[in-house]
Formats: structure tokens, sequence, C-alpha cells
């Protein structure tokens, strides 16, 4: 297993008309035998910064290390890199023992380790009753956890997997993200998991790194990214909703401060007016509240419910506050009903705020 | 603006039923959604009440009257697919003009109807521009424009949001539900998305093998689901089920599962033997979080699952199936650590173990 350490690595693609910067300037260190996770939406980079660590691209700029060595130009063999697909990459026609076994069959093993390693694979992926059929008959669940047994069989120095359960039906996703968590604990292997779909990566991985346009947002533990987003899109993506932001001004008056809009919307936020001097006291903020710390029934703040969505025993309550717009999430006690106007507070030690230029965190 | 109402309609193909003798009332301009796994027959449901196909029995009423034999622009009904189905290289002005296009009217008609009902949702401002350049909103305010531009009275929508990223949909749904609020017609939705129901649906009616499962409101289906089925299927996080036995001693009944045991008082008119026992994710709790319930009971994790702000704790009880609980919370444990759950009788659903059908629910035997 490798550490893996990518160095001010840019990625510029050329095409007739458009330039485009795939991957900028991204600053990543993947700690031997750590399972990290890359998550963004379509377009954000994660792609193609996976083919860099695995050696199918190359960075225009910036350097690639696995441990210490410099790799930026080794072949992807030699990298020792093995990666699964959203799609399982399968023999079709030759049995899934053969399969699991060709990359050793590559390697010149002896017959009788093979046999060895197919087996206790094949054991831990729960696929021993199948080894003597064909892929072509198997539902898409089995193949992927081939797929998996044939990536795992040769001892890769990194292992990277790019949505590789996003086919498979609910019951199978939750088996391999076990068997994945459990394979990880166990072997330490170091692990890269690409994907869009923020429970895969908050569910597997020990760090996360959010990408967004090219750029390396935040890299954190799932309890940092929820609670001290570093940015509005990191607030945002993370979540299910995600995190109300709300630009206001910020209003000095009668020694209190105020978050404050022209339509109306008034915040008292006088229990943080030290911190705030001490960043200059910006004129404006982003306001950043999770709809579930959105606290309903009393508050300084009146808000008109427009839509209620029902999920389970709690409420999403699309509110209207003023000029501005935002969500609660709410246990279903509150039964507000869209035209309803309640009050809302916010739980304080929850409040986030943002530059509104950069989106970064102030507090 | 009509109600709408199937009577034992059935549609056949290759002789089989793919919608089984169902019976449907749609209330005038309400929000009506038609939910089902794929296959269920729904999108049938929806060809047959846009008048796509016609029904092998049974008749269908707009209104009172028969419109059976109708087809769709007798019928004013108008669909928008998968996707909202804009033409890529058509301004949102031609898309909208598109149906009247066909119909061949004058280009000042046209024209005037387009900007009234752009006006009516508010795209005015935005129809000289291309569907690619246009928000996940704006695409489905054009589509309906579509639909609407054409007189429509009934726009049925199949699996709008199906395709989209889950992350603009947490704003699309809210957005339908404004739209159908401001145009004020029967609008019928058809989906495979619970939380679309859930959150959309004034009345629902879920589908399962060409038939009507349950039919109600939000409220009706979740906390009285009719059968398992519908008590997997209608919820957030998929209801748990697993075997009991009910057993019945003087004048007390009892609830013996592999897990846990509890008594009832009120006897109600559960018949003795095996059934089926269903909890809802959401209605369990982790004891270290939340402290003891009326009923607690022990296993081991085998993933905690963070769903941004929740998460699903798959849990071994020794049952044959994992339990699902749901914390409110990032909640993360190591896999095979110990964990003691909780909750409370009251929320217990005890389903027929031969029809699958509620017998009770914990709530009803508590009195």
């Amino acid at each position: 297993m490798v550490r893996v350490f990518l160095d001010h690595v840019t990625k510029i693609f050329k095409g007739e008309k458009k330039r485009v910067v795939a991957v900028d300037d991204v600053t990543l260190e993947i700690p031997d035998g750590a399972f990290v996770g890359l998550l963004g939406p379509s377009g954000c980079g994660k792609t193609t910064t996976l083919r860099i660590i695995a050696g199918l691209e190359t960075p225009t700029k910036g350097k690639v290390y696995f441990d210490e060595e410099e790799v930026t130009d080794w072949e992807p063999r030699k990298r020792n890199v093995a990666m699964v697909f959203q799609f399982p990459v399968l023999y079709p026609t030759i049995t899934v023992y053969e399969n699991i076994a060709l990359p050793l069959r590559a390697a010149k093993e002896p017959e009788s380790e093979i046999r060895k390693k197919v087996k206790e694979i094949a054991e831990l992926m729960g696929i021993t009753e199948i080894l003597n059929e064909k892929p072509i008959k198997l539902d898409v669940n089995s193949k992927q956890k081939i797929s998996l047994a044939k990536a795992l069989i040769r001892d890769p120095s990194v292992f990277i997997l790019d949505e590789p359960l996003t086919v498979l039906d609910p019951k199978a996703r939750i088996e391999l993200r076990t068997k994945l968590k459990k394979i990880q604990l166990g072997m330490k292997k170091t692990m890269i998991y690409v994907t869009h779909d923020q429970t895969e990566s908050l569910t597997l991985a020990e760090k996360v790194a959010v990408m967004n346009a090219g750029k390396i947002l935040q890299y954190d533990t799932p309890e940092a990214l929820y609670d001290n987003p570093a940015n509005t899109f990191v607030g945002w993506f993370i979540g299910n909703p995600g995190m109300n932001l709300i630009e206001c001004d910020v209003v000095e008056e009668n020694g209190k401060l105020y978050l404050s809009t022209e339509g109306g919307f008034r915040y008292d936020i006088s229990f943080i007016a030290d911190e705030l001097k001490k960043l200059g006291q910006p004129k404006t903020v982003v306001l950043g509240i999770r709809p579930e710390f959105v606290e309903v029934g009393s508050g300084p703040l009146k808000a008109k419910c427009v839509h209620a969505e029902y999920v389970g025993n709690r409420i999403i309550l699309h509110l209207e506050s003023y000029d501005r717009t935002l969500k609660a999430k709410t246990p279903i006690t509150v039964r507000a009903r869209p035209g309803d106007t309640l009050r809302i507070d916010f739980v304080k030690e929850r409040i986030k705020l943002f530059d509104p230029k950069t989106g970064n965190a102030l507090l | 603006m009509p109600e709408i109402k199937l009577e034992n309609v059935s549609k056949l193909i290759d002789q089989k039923p793919i919608v089984d003798n169902v019976s449907l009332e749609i209330p005038d301009k309400s929000l009506f959604c038609i939910l089902g796994p794929p296959r269920s027959g729904k999108s049938m449901v929806m060809r047959l009440i846009a008048g796509l196909e016609i029904p092998d029995k049974g008749r269908i009423l707009f209104d009172g009257e028969d419109v059976t034999s109708l087809g769709p622009v007798e019928r004013k009904v108008a669909v928008a697919f998968q996707d909202f189905a804009l033409y890529p290289h058509l301004t949102a002005f031609d898309n909208i003009a598109s149906p009247l296009k066909l119909m061949k009217l004058p280009k000042d008609e046209i024209r005037r109807r387009v900007m009234d009902v752009a006006r009516y949702l508010k795209i005015d401002h935005r129809l000289t521009h291309y569907p690619s350049e246009l928000s996940g909103g704006e695409k489905q305010r054009v589509a309906i424009a579509r639909a609407l531009v054409k007189d429509a009275e009934v726009i049925l929508l199949d699996e709008p949001l199906v395709r989209l990223d889950y992350k603009i949909r947490e704003d699309m749904r809210a957005e339908l539900y404004k739209i159908q609020r401001e145009v004020g017609k029967n609008v019928i939705l058809i989906t495979s998305d619970p939380l679309d129901a859930m959150s959309l649906g004034e009345r629902i009616a879920i589908m399962n093998e060409g038939k009507v499962l349950q039919l109600g409101t939000m409220e009706d289906l979740y906390e009285t689901p009719a059968n398992i089925l519908v008590g997997r299927y209608f919820g957030v996080v998929e209801m748990n089920i697993f075997d009991g036995e009910v057993v019945k001693t003087n004048d007390m009944i009892s609830i013996k599962t592999k897990i846990f045991e509890t008594s009832f008082k009120n006897t109600g008119n559960l018949p003795e033997g095996k059934v089926k026992i269903g909890l809802r994710p959401e209605h369990m709790s982790i004891v270290e979080l939340s402290g003891k319930k009326e009923i607690n009971f022990k296993g081991k994790i085998v993933l905690t699952e963070v769903v941004g702000s929740d998460t699903i704790v798959h849990i071994d009880a020794g049952l044959k199936e994992l339990l699902r609980v749901s914390v409110p919370a990032i909640y993360r444990r190591q896999i095979g650590e110990g964990i003691e759950v909780g909750f409370n009788a009251e929320s217990l659903y005890i389903f027929s173990s031969e029809d699958e059908k509620l017998l009770a629910r914990g709530g009803d035997l508590i009195g």
C-alpha cells in the first residue's frame, strides 16, 4: 500500500473551440491505508483526478507521488492501481474463476497459489457458489462482486472505485458497502472512492474531498463537512436538503448587531458581534443555517409556509420570510400547512456566516 | 376542469391484464399522484386517462360524461413525458408553440396564446432562450406551458423528476407544487418515487401488478398501510418486516418475536398464531442517543449509512433480514460494535402472514 500525493496538479483539455480546465491546482494527500472519498457533481473534475492518479491522464502541471516516489510519468501498469468502474468489465464467456484468476495468470503465479487466492477472495465477496458459472448468465450485482474480487486479488498499491455501486439494487448496495468497509478496515488498503452521491462518500470514507469546478473545496471528515462547511457550495451540497443560504446586510443599531434585508428580515446576532468585529465587520454576509436547525413555533422572524413536503415522520417546510426563502426540517408534530404564517428562530450555535463574494466561511 | 372517474377499467396486452379492474376518482383541480414500481401499470393508467389507449373493459368519465372513446384533444388532456422532453434546437417560445403549429393556427394567434401562457407561468422573459440555457425549474415551466397552450384542462406528468440529480430534485418538488397552485388545473403525477408522492400528492393511489393497492391521503398511506407491500414501499426508508407470533393468555394478548416480547390489554380482533411484524426505521431510535424506550433490544452494527443529514443504521439483531434504524444526525460507528435499539409499542404494525394485510397497529391495541 502507498500514500498518494497530488502536488498542485492541473489538467487542461484543449479542444478546437474551448479550453477546459478540468482539474485546477489540486493538492491532495491520501494517507497509506486510508479510505478517501472524492465527491462532487458531474463535470467537477473528480473523474479526471482519478484518471491522473491511475496514470490514464498526464497532468498539464503539477506532480503525482506514490509514497516518496514521483510517478507523474509512470505508465498505469507500473503504478499497480486497480480500478473498478460503474459498469462491471468482465470476460462474459470464461468462468467467474478464470475471470478472477486472470491478473494472477498474467503475473505467472503458480497454479496452487492462484487456487488458494481465488478461493479466499471468493469467500470474502460471497461468490464461492458461482465460481464455475459464466458472467453472461449473472445479474449485475454478482458481476460487480466479481469485478471487485478481480481488483482485490492483484493486491494493488491503490484501489480506485469509480461509482461501482450505483447500478446495483438497494440490497446489494448495502451488502457491498459493508464488504468494502470491512475489506478496507481489515486489509488497510488505500482506497479512493469517486462519486456524485453524498451517501456513498459519507458512508464509506473516513475523509471526503468535495470538488466543484476543478477545485477541491474542502477535505474533511463527514462530521466536519456537515458541521463546518468551508464554503457555501459544501454547505449546500452536503445534507438533505442542503444548507439555507441567505444573503443579508450587517446593521448596527442601538448597540446591537442585526442581519437585515430590505424587505424586513431582521435577526439579532449581537452574540457574535465580537467575532465579527475581529473580521473587520463585513457589510454583507451570507447566513448559512441547515434546515434541521430552523426552529418553528416561536422566534423573532415571521415566515409564510408555501409548501410542506412530508418525509416520513418529518416535514420539510418551504418558507417565505420577508424577502427571503428558506427551508425548515421539523418533526411531523409541527402541523404547518401551506398558507400558514409561522414564527421561526435559528439554533444560535449552528449559525454560519459566509463571505458573499468568495463564498468562503467567515464564522 | 373535470372530475375524473375510472370505473372498473381493465387493459390487456397479449391477454395479460396490465391494468386490472381499476376504479379511481380524481377530484377536480387537485394534484393527484399515481405511485408504483416499474411495470405496475401506472403508466398505462396515465395513457388511458389521456386517451392514448382505449380500455378493454370499464368506463372513463370526465365530469360524469363518458369519454372512453374520445382522443386526447377532445378530452383536453396534455401529457408531459419524462425529463419534459423539450426540443433542444428550439427556443422556449418555439417549444411552447410547437403543438399550435401542428394545429396550423395563424401566426398572430400562436403568438398571443404563447405569450398569455408564458406570462401566466412567469417565463415570458426567457422565451428567446434554448433549453440548455434554462434552469431546471424554467424547463419544467416551459414543458407545462406547452401542455397548457392547447387549452388542456388536465395535465399528466409522467415521471417528471426521475432523471434529475437529487440535489436539483430538492427544489423541483416545491416548484411543481407552486405551478399546480398557480395554474389551478387538474395535475396528475405518475411516479415511482414515494418521496414525490409524499411531498406532492393530495391524494395518492399506490399501484402494483395492475391493481390499486390503496388510495388515500399521505397520512392514510403512511399511518395505516393496507398491507406489507404498501408499508415497505411507502416510506422514506423501507419498513422492517419480520416474523412474530400472537399468543392469547387470559385477558391479555402477547406479541412474541425473536428480538422482543410485549403484551397488550386490549385483545382486539387479532387471531392467534403466526404474523408479520412491521416497524418503521424512523420510529426506532438508538438508546445511547435517545435513551431507553418501552421496548429495547440489542444487536450488532453492520453499517452506518450516512445519507447527508441523516444516518440509516443497519443492524444484525439475529433476524433473517437486517434491521434499519433512522437517526436524524450523522452517526458513525464501526462494523461489529454492539448497539441497543428502542421503540414504543404504539409504533408496531401487525400484518397477516397469509394475505399480508394489516391486522392491527400497536396504537390500536393500547386502546
